[in-house]
């Protein structure tokens, strides 16, 4: 009986051994999936900030001249963009001294590679003052200069 | 007993596996982010690139033709790298503008070198025209001539062109008559030769054109003779003829070729005359009778500029030439 007794001992020690075990390692696969999730998320969110970048990096566009045209007894501007980059581009927004204007094409327009475009707005200029133009693109980039009548 | 210790060993061996399993993890994703960082840097130094050439290309408009159809004008490339020249803006003093793009407009000039543009057939000039133009690139740089505005009428004391020079050097006029070769060409202004000669002259011209030019066979000499009644007496008119043709059997010379005779860009060529018609082979003789003169020499040219677009004929008259003929027995 004693030595029965001793016997069912060692075997709950043994059950215990392999319960421990048994909970490290789930334990310890429970931390890899969810450092792995982790990992995941993040590698997820870098990657599309590096596709982002990479875009805006690619992406180039200048104002390669600008007009200002009097036709009585309209005045208006036209701004020549070309994209310069190595993809097309998105334009979304042109500004004459600080304020925003509707062009003649619809926003966004894109503009391909090694294209030009010209955009028109009526704009009441005076000779001899100075605009700052500044044409600005969906993925924050923008070709900007001073231009006089 | 030794049965559990020996377990006691497998839980270091499943915090081992743990162990590398997360050096791996860690080690992949900073694989993956220097992977990804390269990648962008290698983005970022071609945006650069592009940049570096853009600020690097450089163009000077040295030379706008006056009094043509087309706008004319001479570009030099300057800078570091090709230019692609793909725009073109004018605007008129009238206050109208023009724009033109690729591929009416498509010019490559390589560093260091000097182009000719004209502009595209749609932008024709009149006389009465003045007028501004700038050229853009690919690369999105813009350039200026350096004068503004551009009258495009030609006026005294300004820029109107002489298609042809003559130097005056012994070599310069030359002819040879019968049994002469041109080894041994003699000075023209001052001929003197037996009555009923056959003669060839010959005259070195220089193109100033920056394209090639086609002479064509209308091209001739006329010697006149004026007198005091206002008679201009025209005594000789010697066709051009074959280059470095000379008297043949029968007092005939080498007709001038079909296809014209080209004169290079900016070089000195001898252009020879003497047939009697155009095209013809029958050599100028000087005349039996005629008394010693002296002859004003016109040298009348009739040309095409090569790769002009309009093919257009022009004529000039090269340069007033003295000469005494002096015929003896």
């Amino acid at each position: 009986m004693k030595y029965v007794l001793k016997a069912k001992k060692g075997i709950s020690t043994l059950v215990a051994t392999i319960l421990m075990i048994n909970t490290a390692i789930v334990m310890g696969a429970v931390m890899i999936a969810w450092a792995m999730g982790l990992i995941g998320t993040y590698q997820g969110g870098t990657q599309v900030q590096y596709m982002l970048m990479g875009e805006r990096a690619q992406e180039a566009i200048v104002i390669e001249h600008v007009w200002f045209i009097n036709m009585p007894p309209s005045k208006s501007i036209i701004v020549f963009v070309r994209n310069v980059g190595a993809r097309e581009a998105q334009l979304v927004s042109l500004y004459v001294g600080g304020s925003s204007y509707a062009a003649n094409v619809t926003w966004p327009y894109t503009l391909p590679m090694s294209n030009k475009v010209a955009l028109q707005i009526t704009y009441d200029w005076s000779s001899g003052a100075s605009y700052l133009i500044v044409v600005a693109t969906k993925r924050g980039n923008q070709a900007r200069g001073e231009w006089t009548p | 007993m030794t049965f559990l210790r020996k377990r006691k060993g497998v839980s270091g061996v499943i915090s081992g596996v743990f162990l590398v399993a997360v050096a791996v993890m860690i080690f992949n994703v900073l694989a993956w982010q220097f992977f990804q960082a390269d990648s962008h840097n290698h983005l970022v130094r071609e945006a650069q690139q592009r940049e570096w050439e853009r600020f690097n290309e450089r163009l000077a408009i040295v030379n706008v033709e006056l009094g043509t159809v087309y706008l004319n004008f001479t570009v030099k490339n300057y800078g570091a790298v090709a230019a692609h020249v793909v725009d073109l803006f004018v605007k008129f003093s009238n206050g109208t503008y023009q724009a033109y793009t690729f591929p009416d407009v498509n010019t490559w000039i390589s560093p260091g070198n000097t182009t000719r543009i004209i502009g595209p057939n749609k932008l024709k000039l009149q006389s009465t025209d003045i007028y501004d133009f700038q050229i853009g690139t690919e690369r999105g740089n813009l350039f200026s001539p350096g004068q503004a505005p551009i009258i495009n009428k030609l006026q005294p004391g300004g820029d109107q062109k002489v298609p042809f020079t003559l130097s005056f050097v012994p070599e310069s006029y030359q002819y040879i008559s019968q049994g002469q070769t041109w080894a041994s060409a003699k000075p023209a202004w001052y001929v003197v030769a037996p009555k009923g000669s056959y003669v060839v002259f010959r005259i070195n011209i220089t193109s100033t054109y920056q394209s090639d030019v086609l002479l064509l066979s209308g091209c001739h000499m006329l010697f006149v003779t004026p007198d005091p009644q206002g008679n201009l007496n025209a005594a000789y008119k010697p066709y051009i003829v074959k280059v470095e043709t000379t008297i043949g059997s029968g007092n005939t010379v080498l007709p001038f070729p079909a296809e014209g005779q080209v004169v290079p860009a900016g070089k000195s060529r001898y252009l020879y005359f003497s047939a009697k018609t155009e095209n013809g082979t029958d050599a100028t003789q000087l005349i039996n009778s005629a008394a010693d003169n002296n002859h004003l020499n016109f040298v009348g040219l009739f040309y095409k500029v090569v790769n002009d677009p309009t093919q257009t004929t022009f004529g000039a008259t090269v340069a007033i030439i003295a000469i005494q003929i002096k015929t003896t027995n």
